[in-house]
């Protein structure tokens, strides 16, 4: 009896230690989510270049696959579009901005766009896919990659486009881990506009405390301190606005936890109070607007 | 005295040939045959004192030059493991195992000489080896050489 009690409490603690150090591994790596949708051109809809395109729904199918082998939870663009439709008829103008509706309301973290294109030749015929993916919060591209089929005598273009995005697909997931790594190593990308508000008799170049600093100078100064590997770059400034078109924050917390673009302007904004400034921020993904007034 | 003359020569052409022993050396002599979804075939040179041997070193040149360089017009053209000095100085004894004790054979799904010859006593050789790059890549992460796919 004691031997039985023994031997499963032994059990019970190997498959703790098991599981437990399982999750611990699991919760090193973020896991995207993935969208892969039809590139439309200039006044195309997007549902239309899926619906009207059998050679781009086998492409985005074969991404799909490709990021499903790797272990990567990948969103259906049909059902999102299906999704959308469902909860509105769509009038001509918001079928053209259906792409932004789709990625929005997937909440994906990247999107691959995908074309593919016949190719007629004497020689033979092949297909010609595009794949590029984005960052669906800044729109940073992170990876392109252009795959072409081998020629063949043949109309089965079905299969050619199979041929060409198999034969690329593996480099395009791995261009996006580079990228990946490079977001670990150097942090993620936010951008901040810092403006005055209409009627508000604050002025970027009018010193602040008692060193005789410009406002634009002790903000600057805040932002390199703030930054990640205190990296960032200032676009321009003027007397009634600064663009830092680049600053690069830590995609996680000393405590493991995800970092927040919300908590840089909450700490950006606490700074300005020592001022007497106002700060009234809006984010939209990662940018960050901020527009100052008097206390 | 012309017997140990023939005995001495003798002596030293066998101490000759036992002294000769080539080291593996990586080369970039590996060129993509062809790729398909997780599976590419390469094609490999190797040399050394024997045909055994050769086959040893072109196999071993194909992973090395798969894993820390990455194959140009392959799907795996760029390298699977970022920082080669990094990872052999973190993982040495898996990597013991992979290349020295031949662990890499578990990843080739077909290998055969498509040429040899020998010339002065060392042997050439050309090899085509077809490898599972998914169960590689599976390999590689479970270890924690890689990064599983994310952020």
């Amino acid at each position: 009896m004691i031997k039985a009690l023994k031997y499963t409490s032994g059990l019970l603690l190997l498959i703790t230690l098991t599981f437990g150090g399982l999750t611990a591994q699991e919760s090193v790596t973020i896991q995207p989510t993935i969208m892969a949708i039809p590139f439309a051109k200039e006044n195309q809809s997007t549902r239309k270049a899926y619906e009207y395109s059998e050679l781009n729904r086998i492409a985005i199918t074969k991404v799909k696959e490709a990021f499903d082998q790797r272990g990567v939870n990948t969103i259906d663009f049909r059902a999102k579009l299906k999704q959308l439709q469902n909860s509105e008829a769509l009038t001509e103008d918001q079928e053209l901005t259906l792409k932004d509706a789709v990625i929005k309301l997937s909440g994906a973290d990247i999107y691959v766009e995908i074309e593919a294109n016949k190719d007629h030749s004497r020689t033979g015929n092949s297909v010609t896919a595009i794949m590029t993916a984005y960052d669906a919060f800044s729109g940073e591209s992170l990876a392109n990659k252009v795959a072409t089929s081998p020629k063949f005598k043949t109309d089965n273009f079905e299969k050619l486009t199979q041929k060409a995005i198999e034969a690329e697909v593996d480099n395009l997931l791995n261009t996006i881990q580079e990228k990946f790594t490079l977001i670990i190593e150097n942090g993620r990308t936010v951008t901040m506009e810092v403006g005055i508000e209409i009627g508000s008799d604050i002025d970027l170049d009018e010193e602040v405390g008692d060193d005789g600093d410009l406002l634009s100078e002790v903000i600057e100064e805040w932002v390199e301190e703030n930054a990640f590997n205190n990296y960032y770059h200032i676009q321009g400034t003027s007397a009634t606005k600064m663009v830092f078109d680049q600053i690069k924050v830590p995609l996680k917390l000393d405590n493991g936890r995800n970092f927040k673009v919300s908590k840089f302007a909450v700490n950006f904004r606490k700074f300005l109070r020592e001022y007497d400034i106002k700060a009234q921020r809006t984010i939209t993904g990662s940018s960050i607007v901020v527009t100052l007034s008097r206390l | 005295m012309r017997i140990a003359i023939y005995l001495f020569m003798t002596i030293m052409l066998m101490s000759c040939s036992r002294s000769l022993s080539i080291p593996f050396e990586r080369t970039g002599e590996v060129n993509a045959v062809s790729h398909e979804n997780s599976i590419v075939v390469l094609r490999s040179q190797g040399h050394a004192e024997n045909r055994a041997k050769a086959l040893y070193h072109a196999e071993r040149n194909a992973m090395e030059n798969l894993i820390f360089k990455g194959i140009p017009n392959t799907n795996q053209e760029s390298p699977l493991v970022d920082n080669e000095t990094k990872a052999l100085g973190s993982h040495k004894s898996f990597f013991k195992n992979f290349f020295v004790d031949q662990g890499y054979k578990r990843y080739i799904m077909e290998s055969y000489t498509s040429h040899a010859s020998v010339n002065k006593g060392v042997s050439y050789l050309e090899q085509e080896i077809k490898i599972d790059l998914k169960s590689l890549r599976n390999a590689l992460q479970q270890e924690g050489i890689t990064r599983k796919f994310g952020l």
